[in-house]
């Protein structure tokens, strides 16, 4: 057998970040959990190893046989994932230790989701993509249920399984579906297989391939009408959890579906108008509903389904001849920064107050920590996308590019929606900055999430004045 | 609206499959003598009455951790056949393979042993 | 010198107040004033050293190498705009930085005294190095955004500072004042550089120069261009019709009325339009705008300052005038003349607050000691004999005020003379008429001033002015500093008809590559032919004149016989509280502009946007809450409906792709 096409390299990063999340175990197991405290620096050191080899890649070449890529969509993938665990670990670790959760478990399993995030980020052949997919769904599945004393995190648990798993059914359908008539597991030759097949009647079994896994996908990343899980789930699921669901996950999510939709350009008019429909209906739902919502972490959970419906905005783009990934690649940092800060914040706003999410919890939030108060609104302008933040460099070039590929009417609605969420995320600025607070007393930050939330601050308004440098990053590095 | 032959083909394929589960469904639903007593009623105890609710005792989970466990180690047997088979083949690229993936589910093992869940208690 | 070895040095100059802004921003409040202070001030003399150091090697050049544009990376790329963080080193971006660095140095460390005993040094000090950093950004930033981007910081720090004792509602509405009128004249100057934008398809000052050369004279584009560049120029210099928020913002700390408000923000107009003189030189109309509005705005602003009775006021007024000088000179094309007039100007007017500034503080503090917190420490009939008291704040505003009178040879001469020179000899001699009028002004007010507040006694009784003493060194250094500039700054820019040691006019020829582009030269070329050395004396000599006649009545009204001043008043009773209620601007402004903007904004709030936006809005809202009640039905909680509603959606999209 030829191994020349194995290039182990190509894989390291998953392999260090699975790696470390056996090592966590094995060490949790070993000490019978008596150094817990110090797995979360084994748990950040294999993170900073594998983003150290994302960024410097030994090995642009695909590896094993081509089912590992590391093109710009797999580096920027990668990289995301790799940044949100570095934003979320300290804090997801304080998190479990403050309400008594394991927190061997919580790192190798977000570790291990990580894992598959990663390889769905940078998967070239469809068996890869599935695996990734059930590697990462599976995960997610044991971690929101991981506060398994109360019942909403039980219930998030066995909605997202169940539903997943239903999912998951479609997805391996469609696969299989398209991979039979176009005759090939490679994504990238998915096209042309399909081309040979176009006219004979195997062209309806593919269409019904794309179809059903496009459906998979599309639950995957949250979008209406496959969204009636993330409601539940990411309210029920431990915050920090959440945070990790609705920003890796999602991103990653995203990677694997550009690259599909990518590939399946010769048949784009086929799932162009459906996947315009579901973007459309997601950015229209995902807004209102997030507008009416008076729960911070259910408002998150909304805007994070209205957040897909832009980034599927600009995955329909790609239908159009010469379109690439660009926009989507962009938005999704700056999105998960945000959101992963906010989800945190929330977290510590949360416990600080009510316990449960209020949106009052925000009343009067500038008068007890000011620094705490400007950059949430930060945070939450960038989301909201308000020049000069990231938020409106992603949110501009998603709809350039759905405008030049055709789609102005979407655009329009994506921008009439954005108006919307500027009132959704205005509502806890405004409780910040111009209500009194319901307690006194300084609401301060500890180490771990003050830098959290300065980074992603930071991160937020560099990449809003100099959005080419990420996207030259990606550019350069991933070939 | 354009179909052509395979496409009607399919649909009926799709068709026919809906029916024949509908069509069973409701068959056993409407067919079937329905007399009811205290003991058909009854939740099946081998054999004994049974005492309390049923959401009170419930099947311990330690069965299901357990059957899980089986079936992990089922699959890794799977696994291992198919190598077996073509070890020459492989070579010493396959024998690291299932090094790594037995080492995988080795610290699993060690995992699901330290943390007492075969220790039936 | 190259692009490279000169882009950490050029980036240095606005980085470092910036660097100190945000030392003291963060952790200035740990500190102390001194050391908060010393910070700031060494921030910015850092900026000065740095700039001195290339103006040295500049003057080695070449003279057509004298100009670098380094490029720091793209700022966005969107469609066919294409924008770069570039800065601009020339000869004219030079003379700003360094004249800016230079008497900013003054005031930091001037401020150290004046603001020691300010609870929030730390703010302040802050506001101060990052105004600077604004002010460097917009004279060395290399494009038209760039420069906006100072534009705007400039204003928002002369808010902010303006507005420094913000618990005074006076003083905060004042800087809100400010802030106002300069967002008029922003909307300006983005309209012209939105213009320029959509015509030449670029933002950068060479290419738009570029697209401007096969233009003929009077052409449109430049034309609308210039005038709405003006706009902004008039707001941010406080020229007629947007002078008005200048005097309010007087309510800033004085040292910032020094900087910001005389010295440095206030000639960014200036600046403005001798980098796009390209554009003026084509549009001739836009020229005599500015010329009218310059002269106008001189003679205007001249006449206020004749009354005021604070002194804070009176020196406001005479910067409106005089920066009126500097765009009439700028109007009738004598570029390096208004620039000149730019930087002599500098000295002199920020040596004349500071010199207020240090009279107000003792003043202050003799208050103080008194006990006495009604009367206002700023009103100069209060004030009187002061020279003895305060030796060397009397000598070193002498110096100024001479200097700003126009006598010769201090700095205000040299520069306003030439100013009158280029006015007369290119043929306007209605607005030279009105520049030698307002001279006299000047002089006359300057000298009332001198006098009311150093000559004659004390008009708070012996006992209270023997608690008068001379301020500390570190407020009194920049005062000296100042005075020696204002003394000879003149030489740097000898006119030609009093260049007896042909020593050449050192200033016109520094600045000659930046203004020596065709259609400038043919400006020139007029004036030299109707240059007359004869005529330029007797022009001088007449100016003189002019001067000595305000200096003459000003001494007999408020030092011989001060009975005058006050039967003067009483004769012309409506002109005096014409004049002393400044011409009823504001109220006229109240009544036309604020009162039917307020009117109208009222009904907006309450008809469009209490009835029909947030109508609109709780509409909306109350809409989706019905929509949710029946999603609800599906979001119910229970798995099997999720399930459901998945399989429906799955079959939705199958029945849409095989139906089409």
């Amino acid at each position: 057998m030829d191994f020349s096409g194995l290039n182990v390299a190509a894989l390291l990063p998953e392999l260090l970040v699975s790696g470390g999340g056996l090592l966590v175990m094995a060490l949790h197991a070993a000490f019978r959990g008596r150094q817990d405290r110090q797995l979360v620096w084994v748990s950040l050191a294999s993170v900073v190893a594998a983003l150290a080899f994302c960024l410097n890649p030994l090995t642009v070449e695909p590896g094993y046989f081509g089912s590992a890529l590391s093109d710009p969509m797999a580096f920027a993938g990668r990289i995301t994932v790799l940044a949100a665990l570095v934003l979320l670990l300290p804090g997801g670790v304080a998190y479990a230790r403050s309400r008594n959760l394991p927190q061997a478990e919580y790192l190798s399993l977000s570790l291990f989701a990580a894992t598959g995030m990663m390889a769905l980020a940078s998967a070239g052949d469809l068996i890869v993509l599935f695996l990734a997919v059930e590697v990462l769904s599976i995960s997610l599945y044991c971690l929101a249920g991981l506060m398994g004393e109360r019942e909403s995190s039980r219930q998030a648990a066995l909605t997202y399984f169940l539903a997943g798993s239903f999912a998951s059914g479609f997805l391996l359908f469609g696969m299989a579906l398209l991979s039979g008539s176009a005759g090939t597991l490679d994504i990238a030759a998915l096209g042309t297989g399909l081309a040979r097949v176009s006219g004979t009647g195997t062209q309806w079994v593919a269409l019904g391939g794309v179809v059903l896994m496009i459906a998979g996908l599309l639950f995957k990343v949250g979008a209406v009408p496959f969204h009636s899980w993330v409601a539940e789930v990411y309210s029920g699921s431990p915050t920090v959890v959440t945070a990790f669901m609705s920003t890796a996950a999602k991103a990653a999510a995203f990677a694997g579906f550009g690259r599909v939709l990518l590939a399946l350009g010769s048949v784009s008019e086929a799932w162009v108008p459906l996947v315009g429909i579901c973007a459309g209906a997601t950015m229209i739902l995902g807004n209102f509903t997030a507008l009416v919502q008076g729960n911070f972490k259910r408002m998150l959970a909304f805007s994070s389904v209205a957040h897909a419906g832009y980034l599927l905005l600009g995955l329909m783009a790609v239908g159009a001849a010469g379109e690439s990934l660009e926009a989507v690649i962009f938005y999704l940092l700056p999105y998960v920064l945000a959101n992963a800060a906010l989800f945190l914040v929330a977290a510590k706003v949360s416990q600080a107050g009510s316990g449960n999410y209020k949106l009052d919890d925000y009343k009067g939030l500038a008068r007890r920590n000011p620094w705490l108060a400007g950059l949430l609104a930060l945070l939450l302008l960038g989301l909201a996308g308000m020049p000069p933040l990231a938020g409106f460099m992603g949110k501009f070039m998603v709809f350039s590019a759905a405008v030049r590929a055709g789609h102005t009417g979407l655009a329009v609605l994506g921008i009439l929606t954005s108006v919307v969420a500027v009132f959704t995320y205005l509502r806890p600025v405004v409780y910040a900055w111009f209500h009194e607070p319901e307690e006194s007393g300084a609401l301060n930050l500890d180490g771990g999430l003050a830098f959290v939330v300065w980074v992603a601050g930071a991160g937020l308004l560099l990449l809003g004045l100099w959005p080419r440098l990420w996207l030259d990053l990606c550019a350069g590095i991933g070939v | 609206m354009e179909l052509n032959s395979n496409g009607v083909a399919l649909a009926v394929l799709f068709g026919l499959a809906l029916a024949l589960v509908g069509v069973m469904y409701l068959a056993a639903t409407y067919l079937g003598p329905k007399k009811f007593n205290k003991a058909k009623l009854q939740p099946f105890e081998c054999g004994m009455d049974p005492v309390g609710s049923p959401r009170e005792g419930g099947l311990r989970l330690r069965f299901y951790v357990v059957a899980i466990l089986f079936v992990v180690f089922d699959i890794e047997t799977i696994f291992l056949y198919p190598w077996a088979v073509s070890y020459s083949k492989l070579g010493l690229f396959g024998l690291v393979e299932v090094l790594v993936f037995l080492g995988a589910l080795g610290i699993g093992l060690f995992y699901v042993l330290r943390k007492g869940v075969v220790a039936w208690k | 010198m190259s692009v490279e070895s000169l882009a950490l040095p050029l980036a240095l100059i606005p980085l470092l107040p910036l660097l100190g802004a945000v030392l003291n921003g963060l952790f200035g409040r740990y500190t102390n004033a001194r050391l908060s202070g010393a910070l700031a001030t060494a921030a910015i003399g850092g900026s000065f050293l740095v700039a001195l150091n290339i103006f040295l090697q500049f003057n080695q050049l070449p003279e057509e190498g004298r100009r670098f544009l380094v490029n720091y990376g793209p700022w966005m790329h969107v469609g066919s705009l294409s924008l770069d963080w570039s800065l601009l080193l020339d000869p004219l971006s030079l003379l700003y930085a360094l004249f800016i660095s230079g008497v900013a140095t003054l005031i930091h460390l001037y401020s150290i005294g004046y603001m020691g005993k300010e609870p929030s040094f730390a703010r302040y000090f802050a506001y101060l190095n990052l105004f600077s950093f604004a002010m460097l950004t917009l004279v060395l930033g290399g494009n038209y955004l760039v420069m906006f981007l100072g534009w705007e910081g400039v204003g928002l720090c002369s808010y902010l500072l303006i507005g420094f004792w913000f618990s005074d509602p006076e003083k905060a509405s004042a800087g809100k004042k400010a802030f106002v009128v300069n967002r008029i004249g922003d909307f300006g100057f983005l309209l012209g550089a939105f213009l320029l934008f959509a015509n030449l398809g670029s933002l950068d000052y060479g290419q738009v120069q570029e697209g401007m050369a096969g233009l003929p004279v009077g052409h449109w584009l430049p034309t609308a261009a210039a005038l709405l560049l003006f706009v902004g120029a008039t707001g941010k210099s406080a020229q007629i019709p947007l002078y008005v928020w200048l005097p309010d913002a007087m309510a800033g700390p004085t040292p910032v009325s020094a900087l910001i408000h005389a010295a440095t923000m206030v000639t960014a107009g200036l600046y403005m339009i001798a980098r796009n003189h390209f554009l003026y030189s084509l549009a001739p109309a836009a020229l005599l705008t500015v010329a009218i509005v310059g002269a106008s705005t001189a003679l205007f602003a001249a006449t206020i300052g004749l009354v005021q009775r604070d002194i804070k006021k009176v020196l406001a007024y005479s910067t409106v005038s005089q920066l009126g000088y500097m765009f009439l000179a700028m109007g009738v094309g004598a570029y390096t003349a208004g620039l000149f007039h730019v930087v002599t100007h500098a000295f002199f007017k920020a040596l004349l607050f500071l010199g207020a500034g240090s009279v107000i503080h003792a003043m202050h503090h003799v208050y103080h000691k008194v006990h006495d917190h009604k009367r206002d420490p700023q009103d100069m009939r209060n004030m009187g004999g002061l020279a003895k008291r305060l030796p060397i704040t009397y000598w070193t505003f002498l110096v100024a005020t001479i200097a700003i009178a126009g006598f010769p040879p201090f700095a205000g001469f040299f520069s306003k003379d030439e100013i009158l020179w280029q006015v007369f000899a290119t043929g306007h001699w209605p607005l030279w008429l009105m520049g030698l009028c307002a001279a006299g002004l000047t002089s006359f007010y300057m000298f009332r001033l001198l006098f009311l507040t150093f000559h004659g006694t004390y008009r708070g009784g012996e006992a209270e002015a023997a608690h008068f003493h001379e301020n500390p060194l570190v407020m009194t250094l920049p005062l000296m500093i100042l005075a020696v500039l204002s003394a000879i700054a003149g030489f740097w820019g000898l006119p030609h008809f009093l260049d007896f040691a042909h020593l050449g006019n050192r200033f016109d020829e520094f600045l000659a590559p930046v203004f020596h582009s065709g259609s400038d030269l043919a400006l020139r070329h007029a004036v030299e032919a109707h240059g007359n050395v004869a005529l330029e004396w007797a022009l001088a000599l007449g100016s003189i004149g002019v001067a000595t006649l305000g200096l003459l009545l000003a001494r007999r009204w408020y030092l011989l016989k001060p009975e005058l001043a006050d039967a003067a008043a009483r004769r012309h009773p409506k002109l005096h509280q014409r004049l002393l209620d400044k011409w009823r601007v504001d109220e006229l402004y109240e009544a036309v502009v604020v009162k039917p903007v307020a009117a109208f904004s009222e009904a907006c709030s309450r008809q469009v946007d209490a009835g029909l936006i947030d109508g609109a809005v709780n509409g909306t809202a109350r809409l989706a809450q019905l929509a949710g009640q029946g999603v609800r039905r599906l979001q119910s909680g229970r798995l099997p409906h999720y399930l459901t509603a998945m399989a429906l959606g799955v079959a939705l999209l199958l029945a849409l792709v095989f139906t089409r």
